[in-house]
């Protein structure tokens, strides 16, 4: 825990309303730990919204659009009572809070109806809250910024080769995020290189990594997840970094199910083996963090070759 | 047909057929038995339309396998439709229609309305107890579900608490779940009310 005591430097001092997102607190509490760490070192301050509810991951609206509606509203009303951006560690609960964050600013009939469901617990939405990933932020020179991040960087990750993984809730619709391209994204790349190591370009960055359908069609899943996985690493990747912790549930996770339906499928003969690490993670290994202390030993797919090759 | 009932099938009836969103299907990539996402749009256009009679033979066919819930939630279509038809928010609203009229037999409405019930219980996902309320068939908790989640609890990745998988038991509730209650109950009680614009659209179960 040595690196912790060099922390907070170069910092702006910047104050965010955080939204960790359930899976942060479940099966992916090595993300939550990452980018509180991240924070903490780089002195950008973060406000936990304890008391916010699930977002419904794009999955409650199937069946009920108005309370998801109405949990995010009153998520949103927390962040604007207390004069801050709201700051997600997730691409889904970005998307999910970004596209109802849109709707409401854009239509004040919507909102006033949503308001009056709010109305006995005190909450009431304006419409004034930014929603950001903390890679917008972490690249956004508004923000943080590469330029701030690249002077604080203890370990270079030179020598590495990344895919990056941004899947979709962080890149479309573009019109409700406009922060990157949506087929042609630069963001996730361009963090990599600012770290040291080398982006790999491969077809499946932008694609989806077949979580929604994990429970649902699980073959169609696995062959997504697989495929993308099989592609970077065919590419050189020595591992893949991912902005959502439900694209990490899938290709990390599922990594022994991709590996088989592929096998099945006759596109590859072993293991995939791809080490799949949450966006934070990366940025704090370069930061002088240990895997351990970043709960990397936890992942199913070993990250003990990455390891290796940055010699800690 | 009155203007607001229009409305409903006005972006669905936009479709030019020009396959964009075929090019840019990650479902129908991996999947040709997947219908995709202009096919389904047409399907809600029929589905929403006060004149068609076979609204519920539509929506059985559409809750099979290949229809609305093997769409994976990509935004594809919508960034590559060059009309209003946009074809994952006709999918939205064919998976909530079903949801009305009680197309319950299958993996993605359990999964749906699991992830509601959860969230009414405790405000927050529980993701050991979602995978057991989407499947449908004890095969998929032996084969799918037990391996991946002994895996992730051998790895300390993640050990949820066997006991708040029990009937009537949830794992802890976020702070101030009262709220949550409150706005679940005014939206229950919003639901309830006969409504005056949308008559055509009664539920049926």
């Amino acid at each position: 825990m040595a690196n912790e005591a060099q922390a907070g430097t170069g910092m702006p001092g910047k104050r965010y309303a955080f939204y960790p997102g359930c899976v942060s607190k479940g099966a992916c509490k090595e993300l939550k730990r990452a980018t509180e760490l991240v924070a903490r070192h780089l002195g950008i301050e973060l406000e936990e919204l304890t008391e916010a509810a699930c977002c419904g991951a794009g999955i409650m609206d199937d069946v009920d659009p108005e309370m998801t509606d109405a949990l995010n509203a009153r998520t949103l009303a927390m962040a604007e009572q207390r004069g801050l951006t709201l700051l997600t560690q997730c691409s889904t609960c970005q998307g999910v809070l970004n596209k109802i964050n849109k709707e409401l600013q854009r239509d004040k009939k919507k909102r006033d109806r949503i308001n009056s469901i709010l109305k006995e617990t005190g909450y009431q939405y304006n419409g004034t809250v930014e929603v950001k990933h903390l890679l917008w932020v972490l690249v956004d020179e508004n923000e943080y910024g590469l330029s701030r991040l690249r002077e604080q960087i203890r370990r270079s990750l030179e020598g590495l080769s990344v895919a990056p993984f941004y899947g979709c809730y962080i890149l479309r619709p573009s019109d409700l995020l406009g922060f990157d391209h949506p087929h042609r994204p630069t963001s996730l790349d361009e963090l990599i290189r600012a770290l040291g190591a080398t982006p790999v370009d491969y077809n499946g960055k932008s694609k989806c990594c077949g979580f929604p359908l994990q429970l649902i069609h699980p073959k169609n899943s696995f062959t997504m997840a697989g495929n993308h996985l099989s592609e970077a690493k065919s590419k050189g990747a020595d591992l893949m970094v991912t902005p959502c912790p439900l694209c990490h549930l899938n290709l990390d996770a599922r990594q022994p199910e991709a590996s088989r339906v592929l096998q099945e499928q006759g596109k590859i003969s072993g293991e995939i083996g791809l080490p799949v690490l949450h966006l934070p993670q990366l940025v704090a290994l370069a930061l002088g963090y240990t895997p351990k202390e970043l709960g990397m030993r936890t992942h199913i797919t070993s990250t003990r070759p990455v390891e290796e090759k940055l010699g800690v | 047909m009155a203007p607001e009932d229009f409305e409903k099938i006005d972006a669905a009836s936009t479709c030019i057929l020009c396959s964009a969103c075929y090019s840019e299907c990650v479902s129908y990539e991996v999947d040709k038995n997947f219908l995709g996402p202009a096919a389904l749009a047409k399907a809600q256009r029929f589905v929403h339309d006060t004149r068609d009679l076979a609204t519920d033979e539509r929506l059985k066919k559409l809750s099979e396998y290949g229809g609305i819930w093997d769409c994976a939630h990509c935004f594809n279509c919508v960034q590559a439709c060059p009309k209003p038809t946009e074809p994952l928010w006709r999918i939205l609203q064919l998976r909530q229609e079903a949801h009305r009229r009680g197309f319950h037999d299958n993996n993605g409405w359990r999964h749906a309305y699991g992830f509601v019930k959860i969230i009414e219980e405790s405000g927050w996902l529980d993701e050991a107890k979602l995978p057991l309320k989407s499947v449908g068939t004890l095969k998929e908790i032996v084969s799918d579900l037990i391996p991946v989640g002994l895996r992730m609890s051998l790895k300390g990745k993640y050990r949820p608490n066997p006991l708040h998988l029990l009937p009537g038991m949830h794992h802890p509730e976020i702070p101030k779940m009262a709220e949550v209650r409150q706005i679940i109950q005014r939206v229950r009680a919003a639901e309830a009310q006969p409504k005056t614009t949308e008559s055509s659209e009664e539920e049926q179960g």
